[in-house]
């Protein structure tokens, strides 16, 4: 994974500065992390812009104890754990459930011919676990650190390691077993 | 190794747009309670003043009632001043059936009574 520019919040800048900052080096990888998670174009969009509003909120109050790249990823992943958790709460009574609309919504968005296997990939993803989907989807498509992984869901490092490997042989029999 | 590809499609200029539509929405949250609060005054200003509006009407009208009800006393006690003595003896034994078969029955002519009789004998009938 390339590696981000802003890695800690600086002080020679005005706050300001800090943040515009932050928004252009995260807004495009963060949106994939989080379009990943619920899927629709529209959720992902009012959820980074509360992520980015939080953001702002508590930059002053920053602690460097940890990068702000994985603050921010926490934030997000956070933001969009609880927009499913809300919609799950009100989907209770309609006899459906968030992951069964996530893979509804998944058929909605058009893949070509030979973006089957992406489509197929992604559907077995959401079949996933939660803790494990997450695990996968940032050390596949972002290839991120089993550390960072690990400080943005608040597990240690073998658990998350542990739920990587779960993560990708559900998806290889999964695969299999469509193809 | 190259970044994996996206498995979605993103709008036109989506992420060109974005920062603009950010710091609107920032500006927005930044600016606090005030048109709340304003708003609020003028709820409380308003409904208080229909409050007033209302109660206003009603002791108006309860007090517009009481009036007409003196009125009407007034001009109901004028009108039987002006009417003769006779005239209420009249009316009242033409009206009251049993005090006409009473003072039949003491065998007198209701004409021949005066008023003070009358007034006796009503006493006596109902008291």
């Amino acid at each position: 994974m390339q590696e981000p520019i802003v890695l800690k919040v600086s002080k020679t800048i005005t706050l300001e500065e800090q943040f515009n900052q932050i928004v252009n080096e995260y807004k495009e990888r963060l949106y994939w992390h989080i379009r990943k998670i619920v899927i629709d174009h529209d959720d992902t969009d009012d959820i980074l812009q509360e992520t980015f509003v939080k953001v702002w909120n508590n930059l002053e109050g920053f602690r460097e104890e940890s990068s702000v790249y994985t603050w921010i990823y926490r934030i997000a992943t956070n933001e969009s754990l609880g927009f499913l958790r809300k919609k799950k709460r009100r989907s209770f009574f309609s006899l459906s459930n968030a992951d069964y609309d996530l893979a509804s919504k998944l058929d909605v968005y058009p893949f070509l011919e030979a973006e089957r296997i992406t489509h197929k990939l992604q559907k077995a993803i959401l079949k996933l676990p939660t803790q494990q989907r997450l695990t996968f989807n940032m050390r596949y498509y972002d290839e991120m650190k089993f550390k960072d992984i690990a400080q943005i869901l608040g597990k240690s490092e073998g658990a998350v390691k542990a739920h990587f490997h779960h993560a990708r042989k559900k998806i290889e029999t999964e695969m299999l077993d469509e193809s | 190794m190259s970044p994996k590809k996206q498995p979605f499609e993103t709008p036109e200029n989506y992420f060109y747009e974005f920062n603009e539509r950010l710091q609107k929405r920032i500006r927005k949250e930044r600016q606090p309670e005030k048109p709340k609060v304003r708003k609020s005054i003028w709820l409380y200003a308003s409904s208080s003043a229909a409050a007033a509006v209302i109660v206003g009407l009603f002791i108006t009208l309860l007090n517009q009632e009481k009036k007409f009800e003196k009125q009407q006393e007034a001009l109901e006690i004028g009108l039987f001043e002006e009417i003769p003595d006779e005239e209420i003896i009249n009316y009242l034994s033409n009206s009251d059936v049993f005090m006409q078969s009473f003072i039949q029955s003491e065998g007198k002519n209701v004409d021949e009574f005066t008023f003070e009789e009358y007034e006796t004998l009503y006493n006596l009938q109902y008291e």
